[in-house]
């Protein structure tokens, strides 16, 4: 009676601080004013279940919005309210809402001692079983059958929404039967498709034992501390990875994520989404707190290109109509989340990480193909969008992006254009003022600017190149002492070999150039011949280019330049 | 056996440059132990031998000292380099050095390596304008006379510089009234500030100084051709565009009013204004000596020690009764 008492005390005591459990409303199980948090359960009275399903409301201003780890932590203190109040209960999801829009879910069980964590579906089993890495092709189905979708990655980053991309009817289109080979899941499927890339990975000890851990809990649970028990499981661990880093598919992987749909579009026959171009996956190993090991990636960051090429679920209309009847309530409310499995394709090997850091960054992501489940209640695919709509719709999404850049460009062009012009008598008066030198400097000067400075003397340019032991940019008037275009000799200023780009016209004998690049003067006693590898070479029309240093030569090609740059005709 | 008078006499000659050629060998041994000795006994005593390294050392009966492949070396790395240092002459007793020259043949000094060791300065100023004239390593060779007369008091110094494309230079000073303890002063000197007793190398300083102010300039003659490096200049451009060429001009600006303030007559301060000018702009060989009909003070009494007479070059020039000649 005394102990019952004082854990009732001590529970009360750290609700106070962190979470204060509510006991008058039944679907409230904890609230905090501290960081603005409210934890309610889904469903009325038969909410309490094996399978908990609780949302966690957070005001948008709440300290934990935004830091994963600091609500993970919070979300776990709700082991004494659930066992409390509901202890039937073996595991829960915790949908985290900001100001009613969801950001991300936390899984948690028993088994696990009510630990909650961001975890993506795949990878996160709310009571950990060993993913059939066997199993063909509709793996993804049947697994989206057995596992929660609610754990899905989680979107940390999320680029601008770009332009709406031209609607597809997608409702008809049959989806592509996509490659036999098992699709990796998750984390586990990153994993796999990293170690087949870095295959020193499967020396990696923590690595292993991971594996071992998820793949055999049970077995592994019992001998985890009996070092003679554990390592012929481990040889067994090791084998089962090996086997699917070599059975796997070795460029998709997928991953579940959770969206709402909008209505219906009756013209388009799709049930419409929200979604961004690019997004950040954040895709976790998920780790039983009796194996924490390292030495491996925790988390895969995985830059998705083109979330917004997928316009929406596509459904035909009949189809559409039922679908939004078995998904309404009586009150009429229709439940409007699904799952949304996006098969992956990673970049190549050279671009994927070394598995060792503790988070890696997988650039470059592309989805190839999405399967819609109705969601955790009643996993069954709804719909699909095939790999030839997702290609059509890139192709369609870049089109209409090239085309706005290039229109973007032009305006750019015209602005830059009038600007240019609007200067052009304010350039040539201070061109007027400035040495013959500093003009030149500025004619054969890659800058779309006026710049200070003036052309480069040999010696300074030698000098400093030889004390600094690297290349120095310079800005030169040479007279060839011969033609062609690679590692030409100089009368002036001599002692210096010049060669031009490839594309230029090839230098002429005795003719005046100015040129700009980079020299070099190469290792030897005395006085070796420079060596000028020149980016921009502009001919001479009189003597000692006369003809450059005038200021409105100069001005008019800057104007040239910038037209250049801009990919603009005068 | 009879021999002939012939036979005997070169038998006995043989046997005299026998003696001699052993003499000289054996001679030659016993001088370089004792060379080696001195040299080393001095490096060590002054704390050089970390600074200078030579590869061997060789001595004659005459007092020639020849060091083979000498470095003067730092912390982070060469700074000279010589293929010999031949040291003649060498009269030295009881601490007091009355002759000495040494003659320093094929030296390198590598001034972009001890440049870029010290992180570089000026990108484009400065030392960067002689590198990009070519100039990485400055070559070629040195000789310095040391020689003192007790009985007259008289010092005589000369050094001579003669390098390869680059500038040539001899001086010669002859120093009146130099007193004996002056000369003695400067290796104990010399030996306390390299040893760790500094403020008994301050104190010898402090002593020494007095015999600065009874030392006067009998004559000097200076010598200069930097055809070497006008030539190199010309071939470098320092402008970046044709007609523009200075090969290496220096700024050689003097006060003509400071030389007649000075005692100069004006006529022969704008003769000597006029020819360091020519020289400044166009280069080559000019040779500056003095006239003196008697010694001149060199130093005057300073506040803690003593400091130079001259306090400007005009001022030299003119006390000195120098002329100038291109």
């Amino acid at each position: 009676m005394l102990l019952k008492y004082a854990r009732k005390s001590a529970l009360l005591l750290l609700s106070a601080c962190l979470i204060s459990p509510v006991a008058v409303q039944a679907k409230t199980l904890a609230t905090s004013q501290k960081y603005k948090m409210e934890i309610m359960a889904e469903g009325d009275s038969g909410w309490c279940s094996d399978k908990l399903s609780l949302q966690a409301k957070l005001q948008g201003d709440s300290p934990l919005v935004g830091d994963s780890a600091l609500l993970g932590n919070m979300l776990s203190r709700m082991k004494t309210p659930i066992q409390n109040d509901c202890p039937k209960a073996s595991s829960a999801v915790i949908k985290v809402l900001v100001n009613g829009v969801e950001k991300e879910r936390f899984a948690g069980s028993s088994a696990n001692g009510w630990v909650f964590s961001v975890q993506p579906k795949t990878s996160a089993p709310s009571v950990p079983a060993p993913t059939p890495a066997s199993a063909p092709q509709p793996v993804a189905a049947s697994s989206a059958q057995q596992q929660s979708p609610a754990a899905t990655a989680v979107p940390v980053a999320q680029a601008t929404p770009q332009e709406a991309p031209a609607a597809v009817d997608t409702a008809e289109q049959t989806p592509t039967a996509y490659p036999a080979a098992v699709v990796g899941e998750g984390y586990k499927g990153i994993l796999v498709r990293v170690i087949r890339a870095k295959p020193a990975l499967l020396d990696n000890k923590g690595l292993v034992r991971w594996w071992t851990a998820m793949h055999f809990p049970n077995e592994y649970r019992k001998v985890a501390n009996q070092e003679f028990e554990l390592a012929p499981l481990i040889d067994s661990g090791k084998k089962s990875l090996q086997q699917a880093v070599g059975e796997w598919d070795p460029h998709l992987v997928s991953l579940d994520y959770g969206v709402r749909f909008g209505e219906y579009d009756f013209d388009r026959s799709i049930f419409p989404m929200d979604l961004s171009d690019e997004v950040t996956l954040s895709v976790q190993r998920p780790d039983y707190h009796w194996n924490r090991v390292q030495g491996f990636t925790r988390v895969f960051r995985l830059s998705l290109e083109g979330m917004n090429y997928i316009t929406g679920m596509p459904m035909t209309r009949e189809a559409a109509k039922q679908f939004v009847a078995q998904r309404t309530n009586r009150y009429g409310d229709v439940d409007r989340d699904v799952v949304m499995r996006l098969f992956i394709r990673l970049p190549d090997d050279a671009a994927l990480p070394d598995g060792v850091e503790s988070y890696a960054n997988i650039e470059n992501a592309q989805i190839e193909y999405v399967e819609f489940y109705s969601g955790r209640k009643a996993p069954e695919k709804v719909a699909s969008i095939s790999q030839d709509i997702i290609a059509k719709q890139r192709a369609e999404v870049l089109a209409a992006r090239e085309a706005a850049e290039k229109e973007r460009k032009r305006r750019e062009a015209e602005e830059e254009m009038k600007q240019l012009m609007a200067r052009r008598e304010q350039d040539i008066a201070v061109l007027g003022k400035v040495s013959v030198s500093a003009r030149l400097f500025n004619f054969i000067s890659p800058s779309t600017e006026l710049e200070r400075g003036s052309l480069t003397s040999l010696r300074k340019a030698r000098g400093y190149a030889l004390l600094h032991e690297k290349p120095v940019t310079v800005s030169m008037l040479v007279q060839s002492d011969g033609g062609g275009a690679t590692d030409v000799p100089t009368k002036w200023p001599g002692l210096l070999n010049v060669t031009i780009p490839q594309d230029a016209k090839p230098m002429e004998s005795l003719r005046w150039y100015l040129v700009y690049g980079d020299l070099i003067v190469p290792q030897g006693e005395g006085l070796p011949d420079a060596i000028l590898r020149a980016t921009e070479v502009y001919e001479c029309q009189a003597e000692q280019c006369a003809d450059a240093s005038a200021p409105e030569a100069v001005v008019d090609r800057k104007v040239q330049q910038s037209m250049k740059l801009l990919g603009v005709e005068r | 056996m009879k021999l002939s008078k012939t036979t005997l006499a070169a038998v006995i000659g043989c046997a005299v440059v026998g003696l001699l050629i052993g003499g000289w060998f054996t001679g030659g041994h016993f001088a370089t132990k004792k060379a080696r000795d001195t040299v080393e006994g001095a490096l060590i005593r002054s704390g050089m031998n970390k600074f200078v390294r030579y590869d061997s050392l060789s001595a004659t009966v005459l007092g020639t000292v020849t060091l083979k492949n000498v470095e003067l070396v730092d912390q982070q790395g060469l700074l000279v380099s010589a293929k010999n240092v031949v040291l003649f002459d060498l009269d030295e007793k009881g601490g007091l050095l009355k002759s000495l020259e040494v003659q320093v043949e094929d030296y390198s000094f590598p001034i972009l390596d001890i440049t870029r060791r010290s992180g570089g300065y000026g990108t484009f100023s400065g030392g960067s304008d002689l590198f990009g004239m070519g100039y990485t390593t400055i070559q070629g060779d040195l000789g310095f006379s040391f020689k003192y007369d007790d009985g007259d008091r008289v010092l005589k110094l000369k050094l001579s510089s003669d390098t390869d494309a680059f500038i040539d230079a001899d001086c010669t000073f002859e120093l009146a009234n130099v007193d004996r303890e002056l000369i003695a002063s400067m290796g104990r000197l010399y030996s306390s500030m390299n040893g760790a007793n500094w403020m008994a190398g301050i104190e010898l300083a402090m002593k020494s100084s007095v015999y600065l102010l009874t030392t006067k300039l009998a004559n000097y003659s200076l010598s200069v051709d930097t055809e070497g490096v006008i030539k190199r200049a010309k071939q470098v451009t320092a402008t970046s565009l044709p007609g523009e060429e200075e090969p290496l001009k220096m700024d050689i600006s003097m006060d003509e009013m400071v030389m007649i303030q000075a005692g100069m007559s004006p006529s022969n301060a704008r003769e000597m204004i006029t020819t360091l000018d020519k020289w400044g702009r166009s280069g080559g060989r000019i040779v500056l000596k003095s006239n003196l009909e008697s010694p001149v003070d060199l130093f005057q009494r300073g506040n803690l020690l003593p400091e130079p007479a001259f306090s400007n070059p005009e001022t030299f020039l003119a006390l000195t009764r120098s002329s100038a000649e291109l």
